[in-house]
């Protein structure tokens, strides 16, 4: 057994500390908002009432959330980024941190899909017949070719970086050794607190 | 060819049941040992390996409960088809390597034998094995149902089988046992090594299955999707709205949940242990993310169309939202094509299920003994045959007497356990030296309770908010605060090791 002297990189999971602070007071400033119309999210639909919700006025139910929720989302993008940062960099090497500044740039492409979206939703309320991007209203556009590609960098800079930020040569000399050092049958049984 | 529509697809449908039959036989000739039973031997290419993982992420929940829910809430649940690029890129950066790395170095042959090697904490083994099981309980329900959706609407049209029934149609216990049975034959007689050839086969059609699908839906109405989208946004602007029906917290806590519940499903993370090398991972990402973004298409398309055609009077009202998918493939699609996406449907559900069969079993006949007793099952490899056959008995009963909740919303349920019970032991924990066993069982236990008790007191939270979400904020909380409060429990030395690699 080692008691370990690292204590696995605590400083950058102080920032996971602060952002799940931030989603806490999110969530319950959001809980806080009245809901309105006074009922629970979707409803009836009036034609096709058994199987069908109602999105109803958006206006009404949205205005008072939008800031929050765009909050919200946005730290869930931080948190999201941060910890695929933090996963990178974590282990002890020299060269920490890895080229930081890409995790921030993946980052920034979807919050800023994400910020596009809630501002074509803002925009919609008063124009709902607005151009469509493609086959679908801006807003939902933003959603489907913004916030679901937008990762699409970060894949791509993980296949282009895993023999370096991933998985190394010197990785593998070091695993390597380690398997000499304990192979399989050395394993230590599990035992209680 | 159209008189003959419902011969086609049954034709179809059983042509794919005998090659899942087909397949678990050639899979018990290369099934010797418990570790071939669970891990496959840690056997498996890039591609095999890659499609195993997507196609093991969209279920029976994906392709029928999700073209359900855009039907009954318009897009809401988009957010948890997009949520996947970014859960699935936070699943393999977290941890493919380290996962794989440590089946290497210890053989585990279950995610709670990993736990126990990370942590050298039977109990917090334990307790990742009970949350595995009560997840798995619902989700395997979940596909069950969904099977038997799929079976009553292939076999509810075929003549011989009317005539046979008295035009009653086929009962829901019939379905499900005929359903299961072919499940549960190639996962007892194969375990993973069927799953996941199976998987392959089954990946492969539900991407061909979801672009012919998409075809289809855009020649339904004149003017395509666009059309679609305008006729649903005069009924109702907020459905084909970023938030649908749901709303904005509602939609913002399914992709929280959906996330970070990428990284904590065990039938998912299990095969990143089952690679050939730690550099598999590199190209199963992109391999896995653009697999599942195709196969949902499916989702998309469909429920949009169902739900603009019912608006517009060019169908009826469904019955259930969760016949979207069959009613459009009985009324839209080509025959053949009807027959190539049905058997699609069943990949798709029979790919999740036989994971979850062979995860459940390893907890049932591996983890849960270790864990009280400190050492496995006699005969192991026979018990874990005999456990997938009882918990698929148990899942199909909870499946025929649980009715009620939509099945979109019963996988989301599921999910959102997963991930609030493993997402901070596995995918924190286990890159963070810090987290200690006492506050993974703070976390498995408070979102369990957290997330159980929600859904039975019938509490329903502001705006729609998910009570997954929520049990997984309390749960990472709990293992945050926790792990910086409790004293450092000291870490094997091969595993510390391995933690800074």
């Amino acid at each position: 057994m080692n008691e370990s002297e690292n204590t696995g990189n605590s400083s950058p999971l102080t920032g996971m500390g602060v952002t799940l602070i931030l989603l806490w007071v999110l969530v319950l400033m959001a809980f806080n908002t009245r809901e309105r119309p006074e009922q629970h999210h979707s409803q009836k639909h009036p034609v096709f009432s058994d199987t069908m919700k109602h999105g109803g006025d958006g206006r009404e139910r949205h205005s008072d959330l939008l800031v929050t929720g765009w909050a919200f989302g946005s730290t869930q993008f931080i948190l999201f980024t941060g910890l695929l940062g933090w996963a990178t960099c974590l282990p002890k090497r020299p060269r920490l941190p890895p080229r930081l500044w890409l995790f921030v740039v993946g980052g920034l492409i979807i919050e800023a899909a994400f910020t596009f979206l809630c501002w074509s939703y803002y925009r919609s309320l008063d124009d709902r017949v607005s151009s469509f991007i493609g086959p679908f209203p801006p807003g939902l556009s933003w959603l489907l070719f913004g916030v679901w590609l937008a990762p699409g960098f970060l894949i791509t800079m993980y296949v282009l970086n895993f023999n370096d930020w991933i998985y190394s040569e010197s990785d593998k000399q070091v695993f390597e050794k380690l398997k000499r050092d304990f192979p399989p049958a050395v394993a230590t049984p599990a035992t209680d607190n | 060819m159209e008189e003959y529509r419902s011969e086609i697809v049954l034709a179809c449908v059983t042509g794919y049941m005998i090659m899942c039959v087909v397949v678990g036989l050639w899979a018990m000739k290369r099934t010797k040992s418990t570790h071939d039973f669970f891990m496959a031997g840690r056997h498996l290419g890039v591609i095999v390996a890659a499609v195993a993982v997507f196609s093991s992420t969209m279920s029976g929940f994906g392709f029928i409960g999700g073209p359900g829910l855009v039907f009954s809430t318009g897009t809401s649940s988009f957010w948890m088809i997009v949520c996947t690029s970014m859960g699935m890129m936070i699943t393999f950066f977290l941890l493919a390597k380290r996962l794989r790395l440590l089946a290497e170095l210890r053989e585990p042959v279950s995610l709670p034998d990993a736990v126990a090697a990370r942590y050298g904490s039977r109990s917090t083994s334990l307790l990742t094995a009970i949350a595995i099981l009560t997840g798995i309980l619902g989700y395997l329900a979940v596909q069950i149902r969904a099977m038997s959706e799929v079976l009553k609407s292939v076999l509810g049209d075929v003549t011989w089988i009317q005539e046979m029934t008295n035009g009653q149609g086929l009962s829901d216990e019939f379905c499900v046992t005929l359903s299961c049975s072919v499940l549960v034959f190639y996962c007892v007689t194969g375990g993973i090594i069927a799953s996941v050839y199976t998987d392959l086969i089954q990946g492969l059609i539900m991407v061909f299955a979801a672009l012919l699908v998409l075809l289809a839906a855009i020649a339904v109405m004149d003017g395509g999707m666009a059309e679609v989208s305008r006729t649903i946004m005069e009924d109702d602007p907020e459905a084909i709205s970023p938030w649908g029906t749901m709303g904005m917290m509602a939609s913002l806590s399914f992709y929280f949940i959906f996330v970070f519940g990428s990284c904590g499903q065990p039938h998912v993370i299990t095969k990143l242990m089952m690679t050939r090398n730690v550099e598999d991972a590199r190209h199963m990402l992109p391999v896995s993310v653009v697999g599942y973004g195709v196969s949902a298409l499916l989702w998309i398309s469909i429920g949009l169309v169902m739900r603009a055609v019912v608006i517009a009077g060019m169908k009826p009202d469904l019955a259930k939202a969760d016949t979207a998918a069959a009613v459009f493939l009985q009324s839209y699609a080509h025959p053949l094509l009807a027959g190539v996406v049905f058997a699609g449907l069943l990949a798709a559900i029979m790919s999740t299920a036989d994971s979850f069969l062979n995860v459940g079993a390893a907890a049932v006949v591996h983890d849960i003994p270790r864990a009280v007793r400190g050492r496995s099952l006699k005969r192991e490899l026979l018990w874990a045959r005999v456990a997938t056959l009882l918990i698929a008995v148990a899942a199909a009963l909870f499946a025929l007497y649980s009715r009620g909740d939509l099945i979109g919303m019963l996988g989301a349920l599921s999910w959102a356990i997963f991930a609030a019970a493993i997402v901070p032991t596995v995918a924190i924990g286990f890159n963070w030296k810090r987290a200690t066993p006492l506050a993974c069982n703070v976390s498995i236990v408070s979102s369990l309770v957290t997330i159980i008790g929600l859904k039975f007191s019938g509490t329903n939270l502001p705006h729609g908010f998910h009570p997954g979400a929520f049990g997984l904020l309390v749960s990472l909380t709990l293992f945050y605060v926790v792990s910086m409060l409790s004293k450092q429990k000291p870490i094997d030395e091969d595993i510390d090791r391995l933690m800074d690699i």
